[in-house]
């Protein structure tokens, strides 16, 4: 595919797209394009929007105005558009969000079971290799409040991954971990940053955020402040705001 | 004073089948109510609407007006609003019913919004169908948050059956308060019902409590 095609079809369109709780506007007309199999850091200030934002894209809060085009779907949508749409965007909370009366296996084969119908000895096969690539193969029979925080992170990255989604959205996958764990958590997203994956990744973790990301976005106020690539983002932009945030988190 | 067994021992039959006319009631009205109580619980969770502003009224209405008073009017009244006759036991019914429809909604919705709201994101977020997250990402947990509330409510059920003697359904209470008259026996029948009632009763206090420890335990606050 060439750039100049991959630019008519960017795997994540938004245009435009406004999002109010009550009289408070929490995303104010973003607009963004997110090609194919790239990486996207979101930093900014607490309340700035990095969740809803995140939130809007699977569908999960609908849009007061503008429009998402993922993949050709678009939302607002119908039911079926955002069934679709959730099927080809797995997320990442940053309270992992765990199914806690299901084992490590229900959790993971839960979705590809009830969703794409999957056979359950399809699903506990997959459900398996999935534990194995993130590195807790051996706790499938547990239930997760037998986890510590970066297991469990871990294993809601295997849930998502389950649905075989084309692209992934992490909110603050890290920052609930006691530090000693988030080293095991971004290891495992940056083993699918290389393998392609599309990513949209919340983050205060600015050394990863460097390391892996190919574009940054800094939001504050509902509103996408700066939208650069990475290493201008940290060397070249000139944003008092930016400038201010980094000063204080780096 | 003399406590008279051959007077229970003589009766006995009757306070058996008492006690049975009590728990059947108290089963009917459970069912009848589970249902209701699902109905306005689902109507009240819809936050919107017609459905949800005639939950929000059936639940306060029973929940507040105090049973005996529902119970008489459902015997007196009713009858005469549908113009038909209904038994003494059927109004029972109907008023327990009712009554624990409005309660059992309040128990069942505050177990469906204890379950925590990330898991039911994460359920969305991995486009699980809406039935099926109904039943198997909120019912179940939602199951055991309730279950100690339930269990009480129980008990409040069986104990709310005894006012049922003020329409003469031939109940525990009833037919000791009867039998009492009849035999000048009260301490004899008063006593036993009151045993009666304990054993039916107390299994399900500890059951409560016992939940309820365990679901701390579980959840850890
Ligand atoms: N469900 C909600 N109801 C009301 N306000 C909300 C809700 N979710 C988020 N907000 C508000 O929207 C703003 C943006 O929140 P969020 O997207 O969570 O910010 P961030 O993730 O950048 O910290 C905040 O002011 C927050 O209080
Ligand atoms: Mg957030």
């Amino acid at each position: 595919m060439s750039a100049g095609q991959a630019a008519e079809n960017p795997f994540i369109h938004c245009r435009g797209v406004s999002k109010y709780f009550g009289n408070f506007k929490a995303l104010d007309e973003i607009s963004i394009d997110i090609e194919a199999g790239e990486i996207v850091c979101i930093v900014g200030p607490s309340g700035g929007g990095k969740s809803t934002l995140l939130r809007v894209l699977n569908a999960l809060e609908p849009i007061d105005s503008g429009e998402i085009q993922i993949d050709q779907i678009k939302l607002p949508g119908s039911r079926k558009d955002v069934e679709d749409i959730r099927r080809e965007v797995g997320m990442v909370f940053q309270q992992f969000n765990l199914f806690e009366h299901m084992s490590i296996r229900e959790n993971v084969t839960f979705a590809p079971r009830m969703s794409r119908k999957m056979s359950t000895e399809n699903a506990n096969e997959l459900a398996e290799n999935l534990l194995r690539r993130v590195g807790i193969a051996e706790q499938i029979a547990k239930y997760p409040n037998h986890l510590s925080g970066g297991q469990q992170q871990r294993v809601a990255i295997a849930r998502a991954l389950a649905m075989q989604p084309k692209a992934m959205l992490f909110d603050e996958p890290t920052s609930a971990l006691d530090p000693e764990m988030v080293a095991e958590v971004l290891d495992v997203i940056r083993e699918l940053a290389e393998s392609g994956m599309t990513m949209l990744i919340v983050t205060h973790e600015m050394g990863f955020a460097k390391e892996v990301s190919d574009r940054m976005l800094y939001m504050s106020g509902g509103r996408i402040i700066v939208d650069s690539e990475t290493q201008e983002f940290f060397q070249s932009v000139d944003n008092s705001d930016l400038n201010q945030f980094l000063s204080k988190i780096l | 004073m003399r406590f008279e067994w051959d007077q229970l021992i003589r009766y006995g039959p009757e306070l058996l089948q008492a006690f049975g006319v009590t728990i059947v009631i108290s089963a009917i009205s459970l069912i009848i109510g589970i249902v209701l109580g699902m109905i306005a619980c689902l109507g009240k969770l819809s936050g919107q609407g017609g459905a949800y502003r005639l939950s929000i009224a059936f639940i306060d209405f029973f929940r507040t007006i105090p049973e005996v008073v529902l119970i008489f009017w459902v015997y007196s009244c009713l009858p005469l609003l549908l113009s038909v006759r209904i038994s003494s036991e059927a109004c029972g019914v109907i008023a327990l019913s009712l009554f624990s429809g409005a309660y059992l909604a309040e128990i069942f919705r505050a177990g469906v919004l204890a379950v925590p709201r990330g898991q039911v994101d994460a359920a969305h977020a991995l486009a699980i169908p809406r039935l099926h997250i109904w039943r198997k990402i909120i019912i179940p947990p939602a199951i055991r948050r309730m279950m100690p509330a339930f269990v009480n409510f129980l008990t409040e059920l069986l104990k709310a059956t005894s006012l049922l003697s003020a329409i003469a359904v031939a109940e525990m209470a009833y037919v000791a308060s009867i039998l009492g008259a009849k035999t000048l026996s009260y301490f004899e029948f008063l006593s036993a019902i009151a045993v009666l009632y304990f054993i039916l009763i107390f299994p399900f206090s500890v059951w409560a409590r016992r939940s309820e420890k365990k679901l701390l335990q579980r959840t850890g606050h």
